[in-house]
């Protein structure tokens, strides 16, 4: 029995207000730098990259692009070159070095219609072999990109001919534990989740959650898969295990209820994959401690493995604002560190106490 | 606990919860509230304090709140406080529970905790800017043979759609005219080929597939440390949810890396989860290589002599950490099995001699042999029932208390029930220097003599107004009840309490539980009492009336512990008067 003084505290460090649209916030790695990309109300792109210095936000640098930037990730580049990919609504993907913004070290037309989602491994030392960036977007396609090589992506995974295209909401990278297998997990926009193993090119399982998947993550990308969380609309989100897969019932799951509305993110904290926040839509965070069972595996009638879910506990639930918030960013380098934006055009830095006595 | 179903109404609605519960989830049973209009299920009766005090159905709790949350009877704040708090205590991670609050700011915070906090954060600010800078000044050089090839580019048309779509097509017939296209003989062929090639049984990827080392070639100091460092938290998670061999790898990955006497303590750690003893042993002695004082390569060596059986060696280990209470647990297993092994040597022919003694002033231990029975000499709290006590090990003693409990009962019988209370058993000391299980007496005993005694010395506790029914948890200090109760609280081992709770005297209890003054220590007593002392109204009176009085406990932090206490001890208090 925790008294409440042993819960971890969300503490609302910093808040700045913007005077655009922010989509995405993410912490630059091994610094005390984030950025910020989103809208301008002129329709253009912008990228802001802020310090943290002394409890206070400075704008360091600010860049301003064509077309609005829906997303970005750092996952595929290596720890000194920090070079951000980002997509954008006209559904290019770009890769910036952000000393010299002016001109994009990879770019390609990726899609048609706007990226939603990007995720990148390889990099930051996360993930062995090559390293990778996965987009997904909005014409129901998720293509996966090496910087190396250009125009053509490495793999595709778009639905057959004649089939209605589905948005594609979310993409995440997983199952990256050695140089040659990676997975990739994508959600619809009509409850579909897929995982599709890159080594052997073929789809390795897929599910419906009944609603549509807002964001999907994998526990840690460069392990042998063991969990993975999607959230979605009508405020609920699924665990699953994926350390056992049967061969008709799939992954075990456990699902949980919250937020009273759309569940926009879950992000896993860097430094312990069983604790992960979950964003909503009416502007509350809430943190959440996956607790495995006591056998992560049983045998089912016709004695063939099936896993066991385990359980999601609340640790703790703050309300920060009344707008939906699009994205959170825990910093690799500072455990409980993390930034969040929402569609109140603010962007807030986060501290989460207590983390290490969870 | 809830009152009789008084409308007809409620009958049926009861009726039918029984009838569906697991399957009506509680958002269900909310709407179908707020739908029920006037015919509530919530009779208004229900919506009191005396009845939601009483109440403990979370079902029927979390209906009651609900209706109090929608305001359809009215707007009432401190019943809705009194009802969540009641629930919380029956249930604290009830969903129920969940509200909406602002985040946390300064003014949450203690001054003390505050500025922790925010130095904490001007620390690393500063130390990250550093290493910012450093990882930008070196020269980047991209060593781009380390990195692998492209992946060969492929368009995955989900062919397995189709296949599927293919399949579907060939359904079973509909149409009556259909049936005559049916093909029987083909269709159980085609069911015979399926049970034939079983699904593809997806396997875990084999160990030899996870690369043992990391090339680090290519990268820097800085690089490599964050790289060693995170795979020991990776190698720290698969140990913690169990998965032992993963978690291995990635402390070979990390020391590959970065040797460090962390990730080795912890490869130590699983290995001995696995009861890979070498492996754990070589761990262990590059730790102590390392950092020759590091206290947790030390148990866990000696854990792993103590499997290898070299128990000597182990000895030596424990001793050099005296006052680690890990330490001293593992120290009494080894001579405890040392013991063993010394009376397995000497199994031939001894005999007991069953006298009658009066040793008052010699408190040292008698102990005896016995060449009947091995008993069950593992030491473990979680072994033990409630009719064997395993005494503490000894030195070298070589009793086998089950024999003597069972002369303990003969001896009982004889005395009677009175006298056996006075009766003390056998005296124990230990070779370690602080506490130590004592039985001394300063009473008239009923000794067995040994015929090999061995003098141990020890500390004296005269604590001789604690009365010992039998051979067992006796302690004699706070100390000593702390430790048997927080192993006990760890295995949820609810006979080891109740023994240990039966043995206490109850004037006692405040000052022993006030060392383990935490609210699962506290649940778990009352669970104790509650389960195993109802048949000794008596006692559990006494337990509970001295329980109240502990100090800290007006405190508001255990209000409702206090709450739930008095409502025991009234009960009892009720029973015992029931008695009388």
């Amino acid at each position: 029995m925790t008294t409440t003084l042993e819960k971890p505290q969300i503490i609302a460090h910093i808040q700045k207000s913007l005077n655009y649209t922010v989509f995405e916030s993410k912490w630059i790695p091994c610094s005390a730098k984030f950025i910020c990309m989103g809208n301008l109300a002129r329709g253009t792109g912008v990228m802001q990259i802020y310090e943290i210095q002394h409890g206070e936000l400075q704008l360091v640098k600010e860049i301003e692009k064509a077309k609005p930037i829906k997303c970005g990730t750092f996952g595929a580049t290596s720890l000194q070159q920090r070079h951000l990919a980002t997509g954008d609504f006209d559904g290019s993907l770009n890769v910036w070095n952000l000393e010299v913004p002016d001109c994009p070290v990879y770019s390609v037309k990726a899609h048609k219609e706007i990226v939603n989602s990007i995720d990148g491994v390889g990099g930051l030392g996360i993930g062995d072999g090559a390293p990778e960036i996965v987009t997904g977007s909005r014409d129901g396609t998720v293509k996966v990109w090496d910087p190396r090589q250009k125009d053509t992506p490495v793999a595709n995974m778009e639905p057959v001919e004649g089939e209605t295209k589905r948005d594609c909401w979310t993409v995440a990278f997983g199952h990256a534990f050695n140089n040659q297998d990676r997975c990739v997990c994508a959600g619809y926009d009509n409850g579909d989740i897929k995982i599709f193993d890159l080594r052997n090119m073929s789809l390795r399982w897929e599910t419906n959650i009944k609603n549509g998947v807002c964001c999907v993550e994998f526990d840690r990308k460069d392990i042998n898969m063991n969990k993975l969380v999607a959230t979605s609309l009508e405020g609920r989100f699924h665990v699953f295990d994926m350390r056992t897969q049967h061969p008709t019932k799939g992954f075990a799951s456990v699902s949980e209820k919250a937020h009273k509305s759309t569940i926009w993110q879950v992000r896993h904290l860097p430094q312990n994959r069983d604790i992960f926040m979950t964003t909503g839509g009416a502007g509350n965070l809430h943190l959440w401690k996956y607790e495995y069972p006591a056998q992560r595996s049983k045998k089912d009638a016709d004695d063939v493995d099936m896993g066991v879910a385990g359980t999601v506990n609340l640790l703790q639930n703050v309300t920060v604002s009344t707008q939906p918030i699009s994205s959170l960013d825990w910093s690799p380098d500072k455990q409980g560190l993390c930034v969040c934006s929402s569609f109140d055009q603010s962007v807030r830095v986060l501290i989460v106490t207590k983390l290490n006595r969870v | 606990m809830t009152s009789m179903p008084q409308t007809l109404f409620e009958q049926h609605f009861y009726g039918r919860q029984t009838g569906v519960r697991g399957v009506m989830s509680a958002h269900a049973v909310s709407s179908l509230l707020a739908s029920g209009s006037s015919c509530s299920s919530v009779p208004v009766e229900h919506l009191d304090y005396d009845f939601i005090q009483s109440c403990s159905d979370l079902k029927h709790l979390e209906r009651i709140l609900n209706v109090l949350r929608s305001r359809q009877e009215g707007f009432y704040p401190h019943l809705i406080d009194f009802c969540e708090k009641h629930m919380e205590e029956l249930d604290p991670k009830n969903r129920f529970l969940w509200k909406e609050k602002p985040a946390a700011t300064a003014a949450c915070f203690s001054s003390e905790e505050w500025s922790d906090i925010t130095e904490e954060l001007q620390e690393w600010e500063t130390n990250i800017r550093m290493n910012e800078v450093k990882l930008s000044g070196s020269s980047m050089f991209c060593d781009a043979d380390s990195v692998p090839a492209i992946r060969c580019s492929k368009t995955l048309q989900e062919n397995i759609r189709s296949e599927v779509k293919k399949h579907k097509t060939a359904s079973v017939p509909r149409a009556y005219r259909d049936w005559d296209r049916f093909d029987v003989e083909k269709e159980c062929a085609k069911i015979d080929e399926c049970d034939m090639n079983p699904p593809a049984v997806i396997t875990r990827p084999a160990p030899q597939d996870f690369k043992h080392t990391i090339n680090s070639a290519a990268l820097r100091d800085q690089e490599k440390d964050a790289l060693a460092c995170r795979e020991k938290d990776k190698g720290n998670e698969s140990f913690r949810s169990g998965d032992y061999e993963e978690a291995v790898v990635c402390y070979t990955r990390s020391l590959s890396l970065v040797p460090s006497a962390a990730a080795f303590n912890n490869r130590a750690q699983t290995h001995i989860r696995l009861q890979r003893w070498s492996a754990a042993l070589s761990d262990c002695q590059a730790v102590l290589q390392l950092e020759p004082d590091n206290v947790k390569a030390l148990l866990r060596r000696a854990t792993v002599h103590k499997h290898m059986g070299h128990l000597q060696e182990s000895r030596d280990d424990l001793l050099k950490e005296p006052h680690n209470t890990t330490a001293q647990k593992v120290l009494m297993e080894v001579t405890e099995t040392a013991a063993q092994t010394h009376q397995q040597k000497h199994r031939a022919g001894r005999k007991l001699f069953i006298q009658e003694c009066d040793d008052g002033d010699d408190p040292e231990i008698m102990t005896n042999t016995h060449n009947t029975e091995s008993p069950n000499r593992d030491r473990s709290e979680e072994s033990i029932q409630t009719d064997r006590r395993v005494g503490p090990a000894p030195g070298t003693t070589k009793a086998p208390p089950t024999e003597l409990t069972h002369l303990k009962t003969e001896e009982h019988l004889l005395l009677g029930e009175k006298e056996a209370l006075e009766t003390n058993t056998q005296t124990v000391s230990e070779n370690t220097p602080a506490e130590t299980r004592r039985r001394s007496p300063s009473k008239p005993r009923r000794s067995v003599p040994i015929t090999e005694v061995e003098d141990e010395e020890g500390d004296e506790d005269q604590d001789s107004a604690i009365n010992r029914p039998s051979v067992s948890l006796q302690p004699s200090n706070a100390f000593e009840f702390g430790q048997v109760l927080n192993a006990a609280c760890a295995h949820g081992d609810l006979l080891t309490c109740a023994e240990l709770l039966r043995n206490i005297p109850s004037e006692r209890l405040p000052q022993y539980i006030s060392t383990q003054l935490n609210g699962q220590t506290i649940s778990f007593i009352i669970k104790t009492l509650n389960k195993h002392l109802r048949s000794h109204p008596h006692l559990l009176y006494e337990h509970l009336k001295h329980l109240q009085t502990t100090h800290r406990f007006s405190n508001t932090k255990y209000k409702h512990v206090n709450l739930k206490i008095q409502v025991m001890y009234t009960n009892s208090r009720d029973d015992l008067q029931a008695d009388l």
